[in-house]
């Protein structure tokens, strides 16, 4: 038998040692986490448009108020009314609202003349109708608002979309919680998948791995040596999976008649960080979940 | 050893009650018939699994002691040849017999050089780049030896090292142990094969249903 050569330790003398390879079962991994990755890529994107949609209509409702007032009644022009003068008066000074218009007749008309055509007659003419904004920046109180408005125009009714803004914010809880849940099943799959995988990987590989533990490798590097191997497969999985998604989610954009400018321009960036973080989030979570199960079965096992 | 046993949940007294030393620098047979613990013994000694009962020491260590990376530092001084080969089959010849060099931390320079020598010791020289799955038995199972003794192993433990090869190879294969067991390597060899036992004189370890029947001339405790 030949002696061995002694002489200084250095550290990696040959190529990376990649002991485990997409034998067998774990050839499905790259699969199963490019799939959860689409579709994780592909749903939080759509549910991200929506849930855009929605703030944007309710940045609307939340900004526009209107206010009606009751005229007198043989006035030929509502706009001379006592009331409504007195009910403008008081927008004016109030801080924080803008763009004060009293709407013309016809406008009017359109407005709530279908909604209050019964009740409207010689006595009961048609009530002026004021719209406005809100700016962002200052806080006005409706209840002051209202209290001011009825002494100066009683009957007055301030309408600050509260119906709508409550429905739409309700509908923007619904999407984010409906799209959080989806994104937790799907990474829950995504460990379930990983676990599975590799519980069967190393079943296969339990040969081999005796093997490396009869030639003195620590856990430490049957553990390295797996996650390497799950690490190479859910790159190349979870990369083509976000990959596609974030294609197909674009595709539907640009495709889509009527696509909004600013939803595109605001979307577009955020659809490449979205598939970022998914596609990081599930490498992360294949890798993790490899290391517990793979630490947790050697000892199990060996 | 000290009147281990050992119990496997679906098979209880694997193993009863076997107390027996292997002295430093023997040779060793351990014999019986199919199920009569010989692998269980090797797997005890290469503390693949622990025993049930008793007491098991490795190099003077008490393995109960040991941590899991103690064991590896204990097993780097072990060479184990199994019946079945266990070649890795995406790495060449070169790369299996080099891996426990690589895996227990022991690279060195001249490493490569040491391979190919070791290569030819076991008469694989013009081999070391080709896939196990290209060679015969025989020659799978020398490159097994060859990365049984790359790390110049204290002990070398080989289940039915001749089981799957015809007799001139395992003769040879044989006798490759026995030159190892000359440079002071304590070798212990599973086998149920009565030709092989006629042919080297060594003690024997006998085994009959989980209990040392027979020591031979091993010095084992009784």
């Amino acid at each position: 038998m030949p002696e061995a050569k002694s002489g200084v330790h250095h550290a990696a003398p040959h190529e990376p040692l990649l002991i485990f390879r997409g034998q067998a079962v774990a050839r499905l991994l790259p699969v199963l986490l490019g799939l959860m990755s689409l579709l994780a890529v592909f749903f939080v994107l759509q549910s991200m448009q929506r849930l855009f949609v929605i703030q944007s209509a309710l940045r609307v409702a939340d900004g526009e108020l209107t206010v009606i007032v009751p005229t007198a009644p043989g006035l030929p022009d509502t706009t001379e009314d006592p009331a409504l003068r007195r009910a403008l008066d008081v927008l004016e000074a109030t801080v924080g609202l803008t763009r004060i218009r009293t709407l013309d007749e016809a406008a009017t008309r359109r407005l709530i003349g279908d909604t209050l055509k019964a009740g409207l007659g010689a006595q009961v003419p048609l009530p002026a109708v004021i719209t406005l904004g809100r700016t962002p920046r200052v806080e006005v109180s409706m209840t002051e608002l209202r209290r001011v408005l009825e002494r100066a125009a009683p009957g007055s009714v301030l309408d600050d979309n509260a119906a709508l803004r409550s429905q739409l914010s309700a509908q923007r809880l619904a999407e984010a919680g409906s799209t959080a849940a989806l994104l937790a099943v799907l990474l829950l799959v995504v460990s379930a998948t990983t676990v599975l995988t590799i519980s069967q990987s190393m079943d296969l590989q339990a040969p081999v791995i005796e093997v490396l533990l009869m030639s003195g490798a620590p856990d430490r590097l049957i553990i390295r040596q797996f996650t390497g191997f799950v690490w190479r497969l859910a790159l190349l999985g979870a990369g083509l999976g976000a990959g596609t998604g974030c294609g197909l989610q674009l595709l539907l954009w640009l495709r889509s008649p009527a696509s909004d400018p600013a939803l595109t321009a605001t979307l577009l960036p955020a659809l490449v960080l979205v598939a970022v973080i998914i596609f990081a989030l599930i490498v992360l979570l294949a890798t993790v979940t490899t290391r517990w199960r793979v630490t947790g079965k050697l000892r199990q096992s060996f | 050893m000290d009147q281990i046993s050992v119990d496997f949940p679906a098979r209880l007294g694997v193993l009863q009650d076997v107390s027996l030393r292997v002295p430093s620098g023997g040779f060793r047979f351990v014999t019986g018939a199919s199920g009569a613990g010989k692998t269980t013994l090797l797997r005890l000694m290469f503390l693949g699994i622990q025993p049930s009962q008793g007491r098991l020491e490795v190099f003077g260590r008490d393995t109960r002691k040991l941590s899991r990376d103690q064991k590896a530092l204990v097993r780097s001084r072990l060479g184990v040849v199994f019946q079945d080969f266990r070649l890795i089959d995406h790495l060449s010849v070169y790369d299996n017999v080099a891996l426990p060099l690589r895996v227990s931390g022991k690279a060195r320079k001249g490493d490569r050089d040491y391979v190919h020598e070791l290569l030819h010791w076991v008469g694989l020289g013009e081999h070391a780049d080709v896939r196990p799955e290209q060679l015969s038995g025989g020659q799978k199972q020398r490159v097994a030896i060859a990365r049984a003794v790359i790390n110049r192993p204290n002990l070398l433990l080989a289940d039915e090292p001749t089981g799957n090869v015809d007799d001139g190879i395992g003769i040879k294969l044989m006798r490759l142990l026995e030159e190892l067991n000359k440079l002071g390597t304590t070798v212990v060899v599973a086998t149920h094969s009565a030709a092989l036992l006629e042919r080297f004189d060594y003690p024997a370890i006998h085994l009959e249903g989980g209990r040392v029947k027979a020591a031979g001339q091993s010095g084992a405790a009784p």
